[in-house]
């Protein structure tokens, strides 16, 4: 079992370093602009890292810390936001767990669906160039890093910019930026980062675990659903957006499953959620709630369903998607 | 393993990871049972006509009436049949090991099932999760009455920008779901997650 285990990442990692970019028009991307955001999707199955990033959006900063390490085991990661009230997040491959210590609750994750990404990467970089300009921008230093930076250029207003900064040795993502026309939406960046060091296992165990018995664990537990199974679809998709995912979702404390419906363009994503609406909704309102980071978060009602939008993009385009979702057993 | 039992049911291993899976549910009692969760709680969720409580009972009445077989026919062996046989073959004797549990578990009520064993198996889904009673998940149901459709969309709906941050559950589950499925956290790894556990916070201390 242990070898089979050990070959599994490997597996992963052969998959997503195959695009040729020969094909690509030259006049409208840059190949090379390409292959540095195909490095930065591999390097963190690469690399071991330890460090200190601040996340910023709006007028809200803070600071946290993450280990990340990559061995026969696959990808562990920890992240522990240091500023405000204690809040941890631990991603063991698939797995992933936020502990929210002063609510004394645990969400969990199984079964990602991260590896949509790794696998649909040479189609999705293709989708990428549909949507974006992407360029190669110049050479900055983060964190005392030399980085390369690259810069997606939204094609149209349905989605936002955003510029990234590489690690130049590792592929590593060390500063992050979402723009809207000009003006940064949310931005990460590292402070402090040491990369390919020895990473002590102790580091990657969560800090309230010994207070599990206390705590209230939820399980999100998800099922594919066959082409058209769900009997929901968004009629008037925003140009480039795909349908990528077709799911139904059990949550704790919900008696009913939840249809997820997941569109992207290559860089963004949309997410569609359809629930039975409950007596406080009102048929005839949609609600658009307050920005969080570059997230957009719109609700309405359909027949008896409530229907909430969020995603990486612009209002308008949460708007557009979520107007548009329908029951096509509707006759 | 876990996970992989999962992967399986969703045809989403490759071939080693297969054949590996199906010898382990084969030899693992535990393993047998997580297989069986999952597919009850699959079942239920996608509203499947034949859950496979029912195919356990209808299984059990068809060997009650079954005569014994002292000697039962030896089926001659197929040496280097292709590997999607043996899958296959290897799939059927998974069903039949599934079936067995169900006859095992059969004259018990659905929710007994979720109490027992196989809650300990991975899925862990909290004890609510499973047992979906039918007429919930007729609230699923969509709409079929096409008038009470057309008036939803005749009537002008009014867009409300709430001041207030997004409901607890858009917050606790829908953004970590979303983070999981967005391609920026490939790019990103776990950073996208901050954003959600930022708002939380914020949520609790106003």
């Amino acid at each position: 079992m242990t070898t089979r285990v050990a070959i599994v990442p490997l597996l992963l990692l052969s998959g997503p370093v195959l695009p040729s970019f020969a094909q690509e028009d030259p006049s409208s991307v840059s190949a090379e602009a390409q292959g540095w955001l195909q490095r930065v999707v591999t390097a963190p199955r690469q690399h071991n890292y330890i460090g200190t990033f601040v996340y910023s959006s709006g007028g809200h900063m803070e600071t946290s810390r993450v280990v990340h390490m990559v061995n026969s085991e696959g990808e562990r990661e920890r992240i522990e936001v240091l500023d405000g009230s204690p809040r941890e997040v631990i991603r063991n491959n698939g797995e992933v767990r936020c502990y929210f210590p002063e609510r004394n609750t645990v969400v969990t994750e199984k079964r990602g669906l991260r590896k949509f990404f790794s696998a649909l990467l040479p189609e999705s970089l293709s989708n990428i160039n549909n949507n974006y300009i992407v360029k190669k921008g110049g050479k900055e230093r983060i964190s005392d890093y030399e980085c390369q930076v690259i810069v997606l250029e939204s094609r149209d207003n349905m989605r936002y910019s955003q510029k990234l900064w590489v690690d130049i040795s590792s592929g590593l993502l060390l500063k992050a930026a979402v723009m809207d026309r000009g003006q940064v939406v949310e931005q990460f960046v590292f402070t402090q980062l040491e990369i390919d060091g020895e990473i002590d296992e102790e580091l990657l165990k969560p800090k309230y675990l010994t207070k599990a018995a206390k705590l209230h664990i939820t399980n999100l537990v998800s099922f594919k659903m066959r082409k058209g199974e769900l009997g929901w679809q968004v009629e008037n998709l925003p140009p480039g957006f795909m349908k990528i995912t077709e799911v139904k979702r059990s949550f704790s404390g919900k008696s009913t499953p939840v249809g997820h419906i997941g569109l992207s363009d290559g860089l963004a994503a949309v997410s569609v959620f359809i629930e039975p609406a409950e007596e406080s909704d009102s048929q005839s309102v949609q609600k658009s709630f307050p920005r969080q980071g570059a997230i957009n978060i719109y609700t309405r009602t359909v027949g008896g369903n409530r229907v909430t939008t969020i995603g990486e993009v612009p209002p308008v385009t949460v708007m557009q998607i979520g107007n548009s979702v329908v029951n096509y057993k509707v006759k | 393993m876990k996970n992989k039992i999962s992967a399986l049911m969703d045809g989403e291993l490759d071939n080693v990871d297969i054949t590996d899976t199906i010898a382990q549910i084969k030899k693992t009692e535990d393993l047998r049972n997580e297989w069986a969760t999952y597919h009850l709680i699959g079942d239920t969720l996608r509203q499947s006509v034949a859950a496979p409580i029912d195919i356990a009972s209808q299984v059990s009445k068809r060997l009650a009436v079954e005569p014994t077989v002292l000697a039962p026919h030896v089926p001659t062996e197929h040496k280097g049949k292709v590997f999607a046989f043996s899958v296959a073959a290897s799939m059927v004797t998974a069903v039949a090991a599934v079936v067995w549990m169900s006859v095992q578990t059969m004259d018990r009520p659905l929710k007994s099932i979720t109490d027992n064993s196989v809650h300990q198996a991975a899925v862990k889904a909290e004890p609510t999760v499973i047992p979906v009673s039918v007429p919930a998940l007729a609230q699923m149901e969509p709409v079929t009455d096409k008038s009470v459709l057309q008036a939803a969309v005749k009537a002008e709906p009014t867009v409300i920008s709430a001041p207030i941050p997004a409901p607890a559950h858009i917050n606790d589950y829908y953004l970590l779901v979303h983070g999981e499925f967005s391609p920026r956290t490939a790019m990103h790894g776990v950073a996208p997650y901050i954003r959600m556990v930022t708002d939380s916070d914020e949520r609790s201390t106003k």
